[in-house]
């Protein structure tokens, strides 16, 4: 017999009926309101290469940006890839 | 914002001043019927049109009739109401073969075939058919109507013999004279979305065949030697298949593109023009296999 | 230059105002509060953008909202009204979807399909979602699922 609350019975997804019927809230559905900003990821065009440096007064000028942040901005580093390997 | 271009949108309710908008404009405004490309084209800032011009409400440009022995599609008549037409499935059956791998049903809800001829590009489902059936054009302007010929209509990529103040007003299907039967073969990379790496569409009657590829010219193409060195479906054999596909190399000139290599699509021109001609020969005496079976 | 519109959105009237470049998919998420239809590839491709009009399941992302004025237009939302139908129970308890971003858009085709065809076969179902895209699932739970939705009405 069996006595188990899951084990051995099909569990339904906990959102699927959110999913189907069209309330499961996505980020892009998400309304953060009027001030929210965007951000935008600037890559380094080279794959394999040393900073020497990254001018960003330019950037800061234009119309509507807020802030240009580069790592110089996050003293503290933390993440998988630490080393340069 | 999904389309920066800002435009003017106007929706007459008469042919003569749909006409009349896009003469007062020339160059800058556009037809708007299903919009299944002209919307994509507009965010794209491919095309930055200032006046759209919807012609939905021109409601006598959405049959399709029989008239003596000219089957005629209005202009706004879209790919599934093609399908859903007993006329069509009748009387044009290489065309509705065609409709039915036009995109996906959302898209054919609303696409038309004239749309489809106007965007002009090469892989356009509406080409190989109605080349083959030796279709025109109907189109109307501010200097009246006039007839043109599917075979004159695809002037290179993207153009066809429409002028900017024109407006296509119906395509006309000649359905008298001997018994014909059919076959469009599009290979796509995947179902319900791509467009065409190669298409052919064949039509058979007792007299002939008539041959056209899409996707690999600069236009949708008859193939005339190939037409000719396949003679009639009563006498088709093996030697002239082979034949015929040897001409596929002097008769199209596919190229290189995000979808596939001039060489995938030579080869596989060579395999579609062999099944479509046998599938046409057979359904003219009567045979399998249904039109809509996939065949490649 | 600013319109304002009509459109029945899931039975209930609505007026909206619309530039003539409003996508219907923009209108309906950012000004009718429908989210349930999704911006996924915004060209056509993908369908998740996918609505009923007037009937018949159409691309949102590549109509204007400005030609739908005096249409009736169902959302994944208004597909059941009152409450999920028996197609959403099917999914849910097949676990037919995992993310569930396709799930909208799937289920809008799947239902144009049963309302035109009760008895489709697995080709037709194939053929009707063929406009989907799916990332997670492979198809085939859905495909299994339309099918079984479909011969459960059959035998009622």
């Amino acid at each position: 017999m069996n006595d188990y609350k899951f084990i051995g019975k099909p569990v339904s997804r906990i959102d699927g009926l959110e999913k189907v019927t069209g309330a499961a809230i996505y980020v892009d559905d998400m309304d953060f309101g009027p001030n929210l900003l965007h951000a935008e990821v600037v890559e380094s065009p080279h794959a394999n290469a040393i900073i020497k440096s990254i001018d960003t007064t330019e950037a800061a000028k234009l119309p509507g940006v807020v802030k240009v942040v580069t790592g110089r901005d996050f003293p503290l580093k933390f993440g998988l890839y630490m080393k340069d390997r | 914002m999904a389309i920066a271009h800002e435009f003017e949108y106007i929706k007459p309710s008469c042919l003569a001043d749909a006409i009349e908008a896009l003469a007062r404009n020339p160059g800058k405004a556009t037809v708007l019927a299903g919009g299944t490309d002209l919307v994509g084209w507009i965010k794209e800032d491919f095309i930055t049109p200032e006046t759209v011009i919807d012609i939905k409400g021109l409601s006598q440009l959405r049959e399709i009739t029989l008239d003596g022995d000219t089957l005629r599609i209005g202009a706004l008549v879209t790919f599934n109401q093609l399908i859903e037409s007993q006329l069509v499935i009748q009387r044009i059956p290489l065309l509705w073969e065609s409709a039915t791998v036009v995109a996906c049903k959302p898209v054919r809800n609303r696409a038309t075939l004239v749309g489809n001829l106007c965007s002009g590009i090469p892989c356009c489902d509406s080409g190989p058919p109605l080349l083959a059936y030796g279709a025109t054009i109907v189109v109307d302007g501010p200097n009246g109507t006039r007839k043109i010929a599917a075979k004159d209509w695809f002037l290179g990529p993207r153009r066809t013999a429409r002028s900017a103040a024109e407006i296509v007003t119906a395509v006309e299907v000649p359905v008298s004279g001997p018994e014909s039967a059919g076959c469009y073969i599009k290979l796509g990379r995947y179902r319900g979305e791509d467009l065409a790496q190669v298409s052919v569409g064949v039509l058979a009657t007792k007299l002939g065949f008539r041959v056209a590829f899409g996707a690999v010219g600069s236009t949708p193409l008859l193939a005339p030697k190939i037409e000719a060195v396949l003679g009639v479906p009563d006498s088709l054999n093996e030697a002239k298949i082979r034949e015929a596909q040897e001409l596929v190399e002097e008769e199209i000139s596919p190229i290189t593109d995000v979808r596939a290599t001039l060489e995938y699509r030579m080869h596989m021109a060579k395999i579609m023009l062999k099944r479509g001609v046998e599938t046409a020969a057979k359904r003219l005496s009567g045979r399998c296999p249904a039109y809509g079976t996939r065949l490649i | 230059m600013k319109r304002s519109i009509e459109i029945t959105l899931n039975g209930e009237k609505r007026a909206v105002e619309v530039e003539p470049n409003d996508t219907l998919l923009e209108v309906l998420r950012e000004k009718m509060g429908a989210k349930g239809p999704k911006v996924g590839c915004d060209r056509g491709d993908c369908g998740t953008c996918n609505v009923l009009l007037d009937g018949m399941s159409v691309r949102s992302c590549l109509i204007l909202a400005i030609e739908t004025d005096g249409s009736e237009i169902v959302s994944i939302e208004g597909l059941c009204p009152d409450g999920p139908g028996p197609l959403q129970d099917v999914f849910v308890k097949n676990n037919a979807f995992q993310c569930g971003f396709c799930a909208p858009g799937i289920t809008v085709s799947a239902m144009e399909l049963l309302n035109n065809n009760p008895e489709p076969t697995r080709e037709d179902v194939v053929e009707a979602i063929s406009g989907n895209l799916c990332r997670c699932t492979g198809y085939t739970p859905i495909i299994d699922s339309i099918l079984e939705v479909s011969k459960k009405e059959k035998s009622r």
